[in-house]
């Protein structure tokens, strides 16, 4: 998984449903740890703006 | 040293409403939030009803862009519906100015706000205190607290440090943008609910009038109805349907979890408010006066706790949940669950509904004839409805 940070609006969306706390806001921008993601794909579905995506 | 009787994480309104009712009753408070500016970004589109929003604060023009004497349902054909309002009032706030005011007031009732400060984690609770650590730029230090309060927002990750589950599967998320709408030619004191398939799957659009010719505009869709498009993407043909010349001066983008309610909303020496705990109205989306309410109960129940039972906090956070849940809790359990049938309908059926209604006089045109008209002809929504009322 993977952020676009020129589109993510830090909104915080993806991390409400990420159900393995793979993501974080730090200092205003987006983290992924990939240790912690299994890809269910569910911030991609929520992502308003359409910021995440496998390998982006 | 960095002792207080309560820490608040997030400064929105349920943070600030439980910081300003616990610093009035005398509790030493602490309010941090992570961005450089109360109120800002606005993730809103700052609709209230004047009952909710009278319980708390006399409407002040500062903080109040305009006044809603009415509303309309637009049908996917764009057949227009003006409701009964039945003598009630709505008002579109100026969250920035708005969420300050309640800061504001916690300030002045004595809470300590400080801005641009990051919760980074929680420890868990022991001898009767939780330790927050807490980042402001490279500089990191501690806070310990005899409860803290959970109003971090969507995001909700203070309750998930406390091992609370306040993860939203993507189907009860409404994952939202908005623009704020300049130049356009509107009623400014009625707003207006898009139901369609088409803009919307899953949720609606709305339009906010904030003023003569400005208007918050936007909408919401499950997060499991995208088909590969996003909500700014279903935006841009809503816009272009129905705003096609205008100006946009602001843009925002979000979620509301429409859940109707997390399952556990408290653990030792914490309770969490807000949209933290999916208090919105899984319906409407809005949630600024349930969490209001919310964070009032939090902050009389930890004053209550800490001044008269000295340290027993413990037992007393039970009351949280039940509080809420007699508030609010029920209802949005109720709304969530006539929600899926309502956004199951399909447009067609929309269409003949507000059909029937312009055909009636404006004082027969309620949300409950609305209703009664959907289930006509739609046995499971009845079906729904029926689960709802037994």
């Amino acid at each position: 998984m993977e952020v676009d940070r020129r589109l993510c609006d830090v909104c915080g969306t993806c991390v409400a449903v990420c159900s393995s706390d793979a993501i974080t806001i730090r200092g205003n921008k987006l983290v992924i740890d990939h240790e912690l993601c299994v890809n269910c794909l569910a911030c991609v579905s929520v992502c308003p703006v359409g910021a995440l995506g496998e390998g982006k | 040293m960095n002792e207080y009787d309560m820490v608040v994480i997030g400064g929105g309104p349920a943070g600030s409403m439980a910081a300003c009712t616990a610093a009035e009753n005398g509790l030493s408070v602490l309010l941090v939030e992570r961005d450089p500016i109360i109120g800002h970004p606005v993730r809103c589109a700052e609709g209230v009803d004047e009952k909710g929003l009278c319980e708390f604060f006399t409407p002040d023009p500062s903080w109040i862009a305009s006044e809603m004497t009415g509303y309309n349902l637009v049908a996917p054909d764009g057949t227009v519906v003006a409701m009964n309002v039945d003598g009630q009032k709505g008002y579109i706030l100026e969250r920035i100015i708005f969420d300050r005011m309640i800061a504001e007031r916690a300030a002045g009732s004595g809470a300590m706000i400080k801005t641009g400060v990051e919760a980074v984690s929680m420890s868990e609770y022991r001898n009767g205190l939780r330790t927050v650590q807490l980042r402001n730029c490279s500089k990191e230090w501690s806070a310990h607290a005899r409860v803290v309060i959970a109003a971090d927002g969507v995001e909700s990750r203070v309750a998930r440090w406390a091992g609370l589950n306040t993860t939203t599967n993507p189907h009860d998320m409404e994952t939202c943008a908005q623009v704020t709408l300049s130049g356009i030619d509107i009623d400014p004191n009625s707003f207006s609910l898009y139901f369609t398939k088409l803009y919307a799957p899953g949720g609606y659009a709305w339009v906010f009038p904030k003023g003569e010719c400005t208007a918050n505009v936007g909408l919401g869709i499950s997060g499991d109805k995208t088909n590969g498009k996003n909500p700014c993407n279903y935006l841009d043909d809503f816009r272009a349907r129905y705003f096609p010349d205008a100006s946009v001066v602001a843009r925002t983008v979000g979620g509301v979890q429409c859940s109707g309610g997390a399952e556990k909303i408290f653990a030792d020496g914490l309770m969490v408010c807000g949209d933290a705990a999916h208090m919105a109205n899984p319906i409407t989306g809005g949630g600024i006066i349930n969490g209001l309410i919310a964070g009032k109960i939090a902050g009389e129940i930890a004053a209550d706790a800490l001044k008269t039972q000295h340290g027993a906090i413990e037992g007393n956070l039970k009351q949280f949940p039940k509080r809420c849940n007699d508030r609010f809790g029920k209802m949005n359990r109720r709304f969530y669950r006539i929600k899926e049938g309502i956004f199951n309908i399909p447009d067609y059926r929309f269409n003949e509904i507000a059909h029937e209604m312009i055909k009636l006089p404006i004082e027969k045109r309620t949300p409950v004839r609305v209703l009664r008209s959907a289930v006509f002809n739609n046995p499971e929504l009845l079906l729904l409805l029926a689960k709802v009322v037994l």
